[in-house]
């Protein structure tokens, strides 16, 4: 009891360390919540928005990259007499007078089914025979009706695949939940026939979904369908699809971790500096007859105190910071895989339970060592802070030995062959524990280093900053390292994304040769090739390429099918890394060959002259490998394919884009100009200039790293309130001190001066030691988490910004540290902290 | 002149009502009442549809098919059959049409359209007791549901009723040979009809006049008597049946009026080769008449037109649903003095109602009675709608 009011009365009497505390692990913890809410808000979005269509569906029919012939689904009904099934036209459009907003079209059949799903629930608003006698009859759920500013009935323009057309709002939907609500927030629903018109699907459906509860029906059904069809369980499409998101979402989460364990230094570093701060008191307790035991308790228990109270305000912050980052989140889905309206954290309890357990778990194994050193006080009176220091510095070379047993562990998750990528994680995390051994041995080098320099430069108070550090190394070694760990993250972190930006850029410059790239809004009908056939006939237009990108859809998941008719010259623009084009081109052209880009033959696991399996319109079928090419475009990967192999296996027409290469000597603005107010006018296609479609995609790029940025940002926060913390807490102490110096002849300028060196130079000491692990974290991130991640190969571009900035950051937090307690200390008259002597 | 028959009108705005109603969630009410159905009638919106305002020649088998230019339409099948050793079934097959717009959409679709259909299916298990019954809704496209005259095909899905081109009508314009296919997991059935009479053409030559309101009438034909052989399946058991169907086509666009709270209908095969059909439109003011109609069949087939004041039918009991507590009339004394004829008209099982998104009473029945004093016996159908 007694001890519990000792432990309470010393973090009161320290406000300012306790406070700090808390904001650290509070914000380590918020950013664990944050992400983790953000992770399940966007795979709870994913579920519902699959549940709102396929409701009760545990299987689907898809087809290939046009969808299914809609007469497949006559024949089950009324030849087969398959009944639990309903039918399903997905689309995109835009609104042209709501900002020319994206939504989705789904297209249903009311007669099929009524009570299958939200969607087919939520026409029971609209009769069907409305939804057939009025023409373009629409529905919108109430929230959206009401954010377009739409009443009932109103007309609501679309622009899609099938052209432009006025739709009717003739109902609205009541959502029966917010998330069902969010699930609805950009969804058009129409008549099965209306949606086929507009996104340009006619006679064909996106999907059949079906419940079929016994295996013999799922045996019938197979056994019914066309081989370019397949029936896919809903719970293996599902995952297939959300197995996609997987690798982002862990990368998130462990940059979130990073945080945290930054977080958990703080705590350490406060517990270590409060235990030694009351040496004298301990073992004034000690020979009061108090245990190690209680004192171990006393200890943990202060901690604990902390990281509850650090834990509270994290959950609160961490929801707060889940909202800022899931609109970044959702962005980077939408960008690079798949159509998901996020716009609600769902507050799960299991990611706050998570957060509090990594909160007060971190705060316990943070608190153990301090905990330990307190329960190990001699139960003498003589209290020598000196004997401290001593017992510091000589277990520098000890940790450093130890250093050893974490480092092998990093390298051997790292570097063993086939590791996973959480074995990536865990290899770095081991490896900044390793360092975190290391740095006491590598901050007392560096001062050993600059001290002649130091001296030279500001005589007396140079020196006796220098050996203020080693004289305080008990109390500044875990502050040092844990900036250092916060600066190595933002400086390694920073130099990967330039690594991989750069590695991007120049990949664009040699991919996108063409001069104006021209691509359909929507994915159906595509482009119309009479259109293709005017603009090649263009004056100054030398040769024109299309493409065709597609989904196939699989038991197995989704393959990106990339297919064009480029001629031997344009195919040199793909960058191989297995194979090459002379080659590849003959048996790409003619031989029913592909190439897979860099992630899909990591994913995969396919090389050059492996096969791959596709789905075509006359069943499965295997396809050589003929070389693995360089893409950054999808990280899942992409199977390019020659438009005639693709023709030859698949009835699908369809052309999404073309390239246009112009003479030498045509200006292509001008030309894209002639272009547009001419052939492409009235048109629903997009022209790009090769500059401006490297622009986009160095846009989509960065907007993809924005979360990573925020993360980076609050973990070098946290870092830089720790060593705000810690320093000030150091400095205040030696208020003795100070004012022995002041009263021979100190003057407060000196001292302001010596205190503001010393935290400077501590801010340089773990800045200097950031810059090497930031460089290993950064050749860490690229050459295994990422390959790990996504299979990508990145260049390292070292550019010397990010150590620059690293060392500023950590020196600018050192000198802000030590102002406040200089200010403090100049201003104590020296008699005020001398009085007791 | 009026001898219209007015349940065409009511089951149009019905079927058009159950459309929405099946869209719907029934939730744990079930199906909508009646009543309210009945009360939809008076506001469906017929214009721009073709009206029955005049008696036109039937030209078959062309008019056997669709009128798509007329809002409603139903093909109905009923009939009583049993197997060697006695064991008696009832069945129902009904596909109604509803147009939602006088104009087909102009669209590239295939799904697009005006039509919708509804269908429903009905078994009686007289010995047994029991009685099935199942509804289904589709659009009139993409082959999913539909008419054709020639051959004569009706289908929603694999529910079907179709021309047996492979047997001869022997000279009979508007006979029709049918095969019918339907049912659900627990009863179908799969039949063999021949036609043994010609189409009689109800009221003033097929114009069933239904009020005073011009165009408030249907054109309205039967085949009254169809030998019936094939298999009914009642779980994993068949049984091969023989008997007798009734076949009844009517097209209009027309609505029930106010007043009037529903409909009692009778489709009776009695022996010695005659059929009897009669409705009464029941007026919800018990001091006005009832809307009274219908046609007596002798046995060379010959029509005798039945109007208000030559028949009476008497409400001998009535039985109350245990599922929905609705009471309906459940024995009747038909009198037609003209003829001579008295009859008695008894269920064969009581539980014969279709609890469906729409809720009626419609069953297999038998009759007794004597015709010009010598004793007669028959059996068929009586249709029940409005009951509370």
């Amino acid at each position: 009891m007694i001890l519990a009011r000792i432990s309470m009365r010393n973090l009161i009497r320290h406000p300012w360390q306790s406070v700090l505390s808390i904001v650290g692990i509070a914000l380590g913890v918020a950013v664990v919540i944050a992400i983790d809410l953000t992770n399940d808000s966007a795979r709870r979005a994913f579920k519902l928005s699959n549940q709102m269509v396929a409701g009760q569906a545990t299987h689907h029919i898809i087809g290939g990259p046009t969808g299914l012939n809609e007469i497949l689904y006559r024949d089950l009904r009324v030849d087969h007499g398959i009944r639990d099934m309903w039918p399903v036209v997905e689309g995109r459009v835009r609104l042209p007078d709501h900002g020319d907003q994206r939504f989705s079209v789904i297209g249903v059949d009311p007669f099929a089914q009524t009570t299958h799903s939200a969607i087919y629930r939520s026409t029971r608003d609209l009769s069907p025979t409305e939804l057939l006698s009025v023409r373009n009859a629409a529905l919108l759920a109430q929230d959206t009706a009401r954010r377009l500013g739409l009443s009932v009935p109103s007309e609501l323009r679309v622009r899609g695949a099938g052209g432009r057309h006025r739709l009717r709002v003739t109902a609205t939907v009541q959502s029966d939940s917010a998330l069902e609500g969010q699930a609805l927030r950009t969804v058009v629903i129409t008549d099965i026939s209306t949606a086929q018109v507009i996104t340009g699907n006619v006679g064909r459906l996106t999907r059949i979904d079906l419940e079929l509860t016994d295996p013999t029906a799922v045996a019938r059904v197979r056994g019914l369908l066309p081989p370019d069809t397949e029936l896919a369980s809903s719970a293996s499409r599902g995952n297939a699809l959300q197995q996609m998101t997987r690798a982002f979402e862990v990368n998130l989460t462990a940059l979130s971790l990073l945080a945290l364990v930054v977080g958990m230094f703080l705590i350490y570093n406060t517990m270590t500096v409060s235990v030694l701060q009351r040496h004298a008191q301990i073992a004034t307790l000690r020979t009061l007859g108090v245990g190690n035991r209680e004192l171990f308790t006393s200890v943990t228990g202060e901690a604990l105190t902390l990281g509850v109270l650090g834990v509270l305000a994290g959950i609160g912050l961490g929801i707060a910071l889940s909202h800022q980052l899931l609109a970044l989140v959702a962005q980077t889905i939408n960008d690079l895989y798949f159509r998901l309206e996020i716009t609600q954290v769902s507050i799960s309890a299991l990611s706050l339970a998570k957060g509090i357990a990594l909160g007060i778990g971190a705060t316990v194994v943070a608190a153990l060592a301090p905990a330990l050193e307190a329960s190990r006080v001699p139960p003498q009176i003589t209290y020598t802070r000196s004997g401290q220091e001593t017992a510091a510095r000589s277990s520098v070379g000890r940790l450093a030995r130890f250093a050893i047993v974490p480092c092998t562990v990093a390298a051997a998750l790292l570097l063993l062959p086939g590791g996973s990528l959480f074995a990536g994680f865990a290899g770095l995390f081991f490896a900044i524990f390793g360092f975190a051994l290391l740095a006491p041995a590598l901050l007392l080098l560096i001062v050993r280093l600059t001290h002649p320099w130091l001296s030279r430069a500001l005589g007396l108070v140079g020196r006796m900053a220098g050996r203020g550090v080693t004289e305080s190394l008990s109390r500044t070694r875990v502050t040092v390292a844990a900036l250092a760990i916060a600066v190595s993250a933002t400086v390694g972190v920073g130099i990967m994304i330039t690594s991989f930006r750069t590695t991007v850029e120049h990949w664009l410059v040699n991919y996108l040769r063409a001069d104006l790239y021209v691509s359909a809004a929507g994915s159906a009908t595509g482009v119309d090739p009479n259109l293709i056939r005017r603009v090649s006939q263009l004056p100054g237009v030398k040769s024109i390429t299309t493409a065709r990108w597609t989904k196939l859809d699989g038991a197995g998941g989704r393959t990106q099918l990339f297919v064009l008719d480029a001629q031997a010259k344009a195919f040199e623009n793909f960058q191989f890394k297995h194979g090459n084009a002379a080659s590849a081109w003959p048996r790409f052209k003619a031989g029913d060959a592909v190439i897979v880009s860099e992630p899909y033959a990591y994913h995969h696991r396919r090389g050059v002259r492996d096969r791959v399996v596709l789905r075509t319109d006359s069943g499965a079928r295997e396809f050589e490998v003929a070389g693995v090419f360089y893409d950054y475009g999808s990280d899942r990967g992409v199977v390019a394919m020659h438009r005639d192999t693709y023709r030859r296996h698949w009835a699908d027409p369809a052309i999404s884009s073309f390239a246009v290469y112009l003479d030498a000597d045509i200006d292509v603005d001008r030309f894209a100009a002639t272009l547009q107010d001419g052939v492409l006018k009235d048109s629903e296609l997009t022209l790009r200039s090769n500059r401006q479609l490297r622009a986009l995609s160095m846009e989509i790029f960065d907007r993809t790293f924005a979360v990573t940025n925020v993360l980076r940002v609050l973990t070098v926060v946290i870092a830089v309130i720790g060593i705000f913390s810690a320093l000030m807490s150091i400095q205040l102490e030696r208020g003795r001190e100070f004012a022995v110096l002041r009263a021979n002849g100190f003057t407060p300028r000196q001292l302001w001066a010596l205190v503001t060196t010393e935290t400077g130079l501590l801010g340089f000491a773990a800045g200097v030691l950031a810059l090497p692990l930031g460089l290993f974290l950064a050749l860490a991130l690229i050459f295994i988490i990422n390959r790990r991640s996504f299979g990508w190969t990145m260049q390292v571009w070292l550019t010397p910004e990010h150590f620059v900035l690293g060392v500023t950051l950590a020196v600018a937090a050192g000198l802000l540290a030590g102002l406040y307690p200089a200010l403090r200390l100049a201003r104590t008259p020296p008699s005020f902290a001398l009085r007791h002597e | 002149m009026n001898s219209a028959k007015p349940s065409l009108q009511c089951w149009a705005a019905l079927a058009a009502t159950v459309l929405v109603i099946a869209c719907a969630d029934p939730g744990p009410g079930g199906a909508q009442p009646a009543q309210s159905v009945v009360g939809t009638l008076s506001s469906v919106d017929t214009r721009g549809f073709r009206k029955a305002l005049v008696p036109v020649a039937f030209a078959f088998p062309r008019d056997h098919g669709a009128h798509p230019a007329f809002k409603t339409e139903w093909w109905y099948l009923t009939g009583n059959l049993s197997t060697a050793d006695g064991r008696r079934f009832g069945y129902q097959l009904t596909l109604f049409r509803v147009a939602v717009t006088p104009e087909p959409p102009a669209s590239a679709s295939a799904w697009a359209t005006n039509q919708t259909y509804m269908a429903h299916f009905a078994v009686t298990d007289v010995d047994g007791e029991a009685f099935y019954h199942d509804e289904r809704f589709a659009r009139g496209a993409l082959g999913l549901a539909g008419v054709s005259a020639t051959p004569f095909r009706a289908w929603l899905e694999d529910w079907r009723v179709s021309e047996d081109t492979g047997s001869a009508t022997r000279g009979c314009d508007s006979c029709l040979n049918l095969r019918i296919a339907a049912g659900n997991d627990e009863a179908t059935i799969a039949l063999v009809l021949t036609s043994t009479k010609p189409a009689v053409r109800h009221g003033d030559n097929g114009l069933s006049q239904k009020s005073a309101t011009p165009g408030n009438a249907s054109y309205y034909y039967s085949l009254t008597r169809l030998a019936t052989e094939g298999t009914i399946q009642i779980g994993t058991q068949t049984h091969a049946v023989t008997g007798h169907s009734w076949f009844d086509h009517e097209w209009s666009t027309s609505a029930l009026e106010d007043d009037q709270a529903g409909w009692d209908w009778f489709s009776l095969q009695l022996s010695g080769h005659t059929e009897l059909m009669l409705f009464r439109l029941r007026a919800r003011d018990p001091e006005v008449a009832d809307f009274v109609s219908g046609s007596f069949v002798a046995s060379d087939g010959r029509v005798s037109r039945l109007h208000p004041g030559d028949f009476t039918i008497e409400v001998l009991d009535s039985w109350t649903s245990a599922a929905t507590g609705v009471a309906y009339p459940a024995q009747w004394r038909v009198r037609i003095p003209q003829h001579g004829l008295v009859l008695e008209v008894t269920p064969r099982i009581q539980r014969q109602e279709l609890n469906a998104a729409f809720r009626y009473w419609e069953g297999a029945v038998s009759a007794t009675g004597r015709h010009r004093a010598r004793p007669i016996s028959g059996e068929g159908y009586v249709e029940l709608t409005g009951y509370q």
